[in-house]
């Protein structure tokens, strides 16, 4: 177990950190959820067995990152500025963040396959091989799941503009 | 914000933005040095765990006398004498107060945020938009006002600025947010996550400033370092004012980011020298007159809060929708437990096998199948049938800490802000005030409806400030002779303005409390989603204990009380 967690911290710890900060788009939170992922994987008797478990702990990550965003719809806009985590030589602001946030919220939405597809294509930059290894379907199939999950997101967003629907 | 309608490209390129985004060395560092420690502690079997003791204990003193050494020799090197003045140069730019432009090392860039040390407003411009323009957001923490300028809309936005974000203090946001304008955190940090023996320290004269140059390596299995550095800090320090210029930080393989500190150059004393023209119209949305007194009321109402005792509502769904395959929706419970200054709001819920939630999130299981009786629940009882249960959701405020969500905060969090009792605390959680109904936002444009029976309803439209179309609504009907919420409502609007989403809130009665305060007691929710679609009916009943306390050990950090759960995959 150690020596798994191990090879993972040093070979994808980095990749995985990136992604919770990617999907959460908040310092603290992609903090607080590494740790949180690698503490139930020490603990997971699934994380042993796994045959690739690189690709075990990416979906673990992404399963973590979508419950946080489904949990973040109850705070207040003003609490969650991202402005911190912008490249500046990409003349950037809060309003794509922003955007993006909402964008990343109806990713959640979609169902597993199509979401990971779409969270390992677009916001880790994995080809569609490596993103089809680590949700366990062909790379094709990856593709597919890409191209319906952005259409589904797009149908959402169009549909829904959701700002917050849980509290008046 | 501006929420315009996008396409699959859109998507995709937004998507694609946020894969530029990376942590930065020196918090991944040190939070591999704390998953290290806590994980391989929790995965090693309890006898290794007392072996690995045994044997920490064993070689502590060889490992104190080696730490001393490599003290000395790094002290004893010339890397000391750079770090040393590279602190002292962190001190004097972390000590500066004042207004600080970030701006990327390019000719003719513009800063693209503004911090303001002394008192925390902060300014961002940009991006630009198809015709160069650029747009402008202050947070004014002098004038308590948040200011925006649409140059598409050719409008100053003006609102008042959220008691949460006046809460935050430059030393809070420094070090939470961004460390990039805390120097002192920045290498403090660093030299934690990395230790000092793996940092190379250079310093040279470059033109008119004095260059830092940092190398951090990694070391192997072994603890040999690896030969090249998977990071490099550069940092220049102007030697006259001993203030950071400019940082570049590049990371192994990937392009260096370098951004160039300007201290008070411009003083921003208002929106206007940002480049805001001086004429542009301004909308001003603060509210005024007798929408402003009914606002205020009604905050007081809210910030009266419940005093302490036990608070419960039971909310069940007496008409249910489709779904849409997600499964029934489930019924709650949730307990708000007041001592003191503290408080805790736990949220469960109820039914026989997985359905939605409160936030319609699919297949969530229940915490507990509907007890005798339900809904009709006294708060004790509630207390004690929950006793033992994992919440489905949870925000705890223990004074100087708060914990949000049941997963808790594995570091310690700051106080629950204004905002975070307005969403989480009774009786805010139900009758919507001004944080509910989005007045703290610039784009939000309140207004006063009065009622055929004589209530009167606050409005707020929120609006697309560069399009100027709407996009969200939110209201609350007040009593003409309580100046309670009666009713409530949120829509939400397509592009075509077609009400597409629709949340109401009918109150029915109110209950008041031996020491005098008042709080919804019974209220109906019903939820529809554009026409002819879905639509849902809750009822919720509200009961209060002034003489009940939730146990003691529910202002624990949720960790502490729970535990951790397995991974899903």
């Amino acid at each position: 177990m150690e020596q798994r967690l191990t090879q993972l911290l040093d070979a994808h710890g980095r990749g995985l950190h990136a992604l919770l900060l990617r999907m959460t788009l908040d310092q603290e939170a992609a903090a607080d959820l590494f740790q949180d992922l690698f503490v139930r994987l020490a603990g997971s008797a699934g994380f042993v067995e796994a045959e690739d478990f690189a690709a075990f702990a990416y979906r673990a990550a992404m399963n973590l990152a979508h419950d946080w965003r489904r949990r973040r719809r109850r705070v207040p806009a003003m609490a969650r500025l991202p402005e911190q985590l912008i490249d500046p030589n990409e003349s950037p602001m809060v309003l794509p963040a922003d955007e993006l946030a909402r964008v990343l919220d109806a990713v959640g939405q979609l169902a597993p396959p199509a979401r990971d597809a779409i969270c390992l294509r677009y916001l880790q930059q994995m080809s569609y091989e490596e993103v089809g290894r680590t949700i366990g379907r062909s790379a094709h199939q990856a593709r597919a799941l890409c191209h319906a999950g952005v259409a589904r997101v797009r149908r959402l967003l169009a549909e829904e503009r959701r700002v917050d629907r849980v509290v008046p | 914000m501006s929420y315009r309608d996008l396409d699959q490209r859109a998507i995709v390129r937004l998507l694609r933005s946020a894969a530029t985004v990376e942590p930065a060395a020196a918090e991944h560092s040190a939070l591999v040095a704390r998953v290290r420690a806590a994980t391989f502690e929790i995965s090693a079997p309890p006898s290794v765990r007392r072996g690995r003791w045994r044997t920490a204990i064993g070689v502590a003193a060889a490992v104190g006398a080696l730490l001393l050494a490599i003290g000395a020799i790094f002290l004893a090197t010339r890397p000391r004498t750079a770090w040393a003045q590279l602190e002292a140069a962190a001190q004097a730019s972390a000590e500066f107060r004042g207004w600080v432009g970030v701006r990327a090392d390019a000719p003719g860039a513009r800063p693209f945020v503004f911090f303001d040390t002394e008192r925390l407003s902060r300014a961002y411009v940009g991006p630009p938009d198809a015709k160069g323009r650029m747009p402008v957001r202050l947070l004014d923490h002098r004038r308590a006002t948040d200011f925006y300028w649409s140059p598409a809309a050719g409008c100053l936005f003006v609102s008042d600025l959220s008691p949460a974000e006046m809460e935050m203090t430059y030393e809070r946001y420094a070090k939470k947010f961004n460390q990039a304008v805390d120097f002192n955190e920045q290498l403090k940090n660093m030299r934690e996550a990395v230790g000092a023996g793996n940092l190379d320290v250079r310093s040279e004269r470059d033109g008119p400033f004095d260059r830092f140059d940092i190398d951090w390596f990694r070391r192997d299995a072994s603890g040999r370092r690896e030969p090249t550095p998977v990071d490099a800090m550069s940092y220049w320090v102007d030697p006259k004012t001993h203030l950071i210029a400019k940082v570049r930080h590049a990371r192994r393989g990937e392009k260096p980011v370098t951004q160039v500190y300007e201290y008070n150059d411009p003083v921003v004393n208002d929106i206007y020298d940002l480049g805001v023209p001086r004429d542009a119209k301004v909308v001003d949305r603060r509210p005024t007159g007798v929408l402003k007194n009914r606002l205020d009321a009604l905050d007081r109402w809210i910030e009266a809060g419940t005093g302490d005792g036990v608070a419960i509502v039971t909310t069940v769904t007496a008409q249910q929708d489709p779904g849409g395959g997600k499964g029934p929706a489930l019924d709650t419970l949730e307990i708000y437990g007041r001592s003191g200054d503290r408080w805790v709001w736990a949220q469960y819920l109820v039914g026989r096998g997985p359905g939605r939630d409160a936030a319609g999130n699919a297949r969530q299981r229940p915490q507990l199948a509907a007890p005798s009786g339900w809904p009709n629940l006294a708060p004790a009882a509630a207390v004690a049938l929950v006793k033992n249960l994992r919440p489905d959701d949870l925000f705890v405020h223990a004074g100087d800490r708060s914990y949000r969500s049941f997963k808790g905060r594995m570091t310690e969090a700051k106080p629950a802000s204004r905002g975070d009792a307005a969403y989480f605390g009774l009786p805010g959680l139900f009758w919507p005030g001004r944080f509910r109904l989005r007045l703290y936002e610039p784009q939000s444009a309140p207004s006063l409806r009065h009622e055929a029976n004589g209530d009167e309803t606050i409005g707020v439209d929120q609006i697309d400030m560069d399009s100027m179309k709407r996009y969200a609504s939110h209201e609350v009907t007040l009593s003409k002779q309580t100046g309670l919420p009666v009713a409530a409502a949120s829509r939400i609007f397509d592009a075509a303005d077609v009400e597409r989403l629709t949340d109401r809130w009918t109150f029915v009665s109110n209950l008041q409390t031996r020491a005098g305060i008042v709080l919804p007691e019974r209220w109906t929710y019903e939820g529809s989603a554009a026409p002819g679609r879905r639509s849902i009916r809750k009822e919720s009943t509200l009961r209060f204990d002034s003489n009940l306390r939730v146990p003691e050990s529910w202002f624990e950090s949720p960790v502490k009380r729970f535990g951790e759960r397995s991974p899903k995959p």
